[in-house]
């Protein structure tokens, strides 16, 4: 009887053994903890960083982000003022006009900066990486083909691989 | 109802005797064994499932063989999961890092 129950426990364990080794395997060193450890996790492995090239696109990046932030607070805070310009009229005032105009360059100054941190990025890998990765950004970010090209688009595999 | 027998097969049965010798005690070791029988359909359910399992993992055959088909579900299951499971990490990468440096792709899923 102790055998049989030996037997039958030694297998759930052996089978519980066998999926945690190549399951771990696989999702270890995933770039745990928060999303900007995620994202730059992924892009470490994505474009093949060593630690200088990592350390020195990880410091573009957080230098980036102190930016960017203050880019966000201005873009939600005109795209307010649109909104309410725009719900307490039914007709295209030259305020509004304006505040589009204000906007439109807020995109601009938006994607001047954004287009310069990533030819900074791009500077910092491999010269080979530095353009896939900057070919990739691009076109997920800039306006690059958006307007066309459907998201999952199968041309992203011929990028990212 | 209990169904009539023939005159003929009655009688046969009433002059049918034993030629061979019971082994000693074969009375006591049949209602030994109906006792025990009676005892496991009672007993609790992981009771019988280990009575039903035993004789079959006295064979060294099912036993071997029920590890390597344990062994290969896990192995399996692992990989694929382990693969199903990096492939979405990475996704989830890709889109962090995306909303991360594109003010407008962080205001356009702050708006969602």
């Amino acid at each position: 009887m102790k055998k049989s129950i030996t037997i039958l426990i030694l297998g759930l364990l052996l089978g519980l053994g066998a999926f945690a080794v190549p399951y771990f395997a696989a999702t270890s060193n995933s770039g745990e903890g928060g999303a900007g450890d995620h994202a730059l996790e992924w892009l470490r492995k994505e474009f093949k960083l060593d630690a200088v090239e990592f350390q020195r696109v990880a410091e573009l990046h957080d230098g980036y982000q102190v930016e960017c932030g203050r880019m966000c607070a201005r873009i939600a805070a005109k795209d307010d003022q649109l909104q309410r310009m725009i719900t307490s009229t039914n007709r295209v005032t030259p305020e509004i006009e304006q505040v589009m105009r204000e906007k439109a360059d807020l995109r601009q100054e938006c994607q001047l900066n954004m287009l310069a941190h990533f030819y900074k990025v791009s500077q910092a890998m491999p010269e080979k990486e530095g353009k896939r990765y900057l070919d990739w950004v691009q076109r997920h970010t800039l306006n690059m083909g958006s307007a066309m090209a459907h998201p999952d688009s199968t041309d992203d595999r011929h990028v990212m691989h | 109802m209990k169904p009539e027998l023939p005159d003929k097969l009655t009688g046969l049965l009433h002059e049918w005797s034993l030629s061979v010798e019971l082994p000693p005690r074969f009375n006591d070791h049949v209602w030994r064994q109906i006792h025990a029988r009676a005892r496991r359909t009672n007993a609790p359910l992981a009771v019988r499932f280990v009575s039903w399992i035993e004789p079959l993992f006295r064979r060294p055959a099912f036993a071997a063989a029920y590890l390597l088909v344990l062994l290969f579900l896990g192995l399996s299951t692992g990989l694929y999961q382990g693969a199903a499971q990096k492939t979405e990490l990475q996704e989830t990468g890709k889109a962090q890092y995306l909303q991360m440096v594109d003010p407008y792709q962080t205001a356009h899923s702050r708006a969602l």
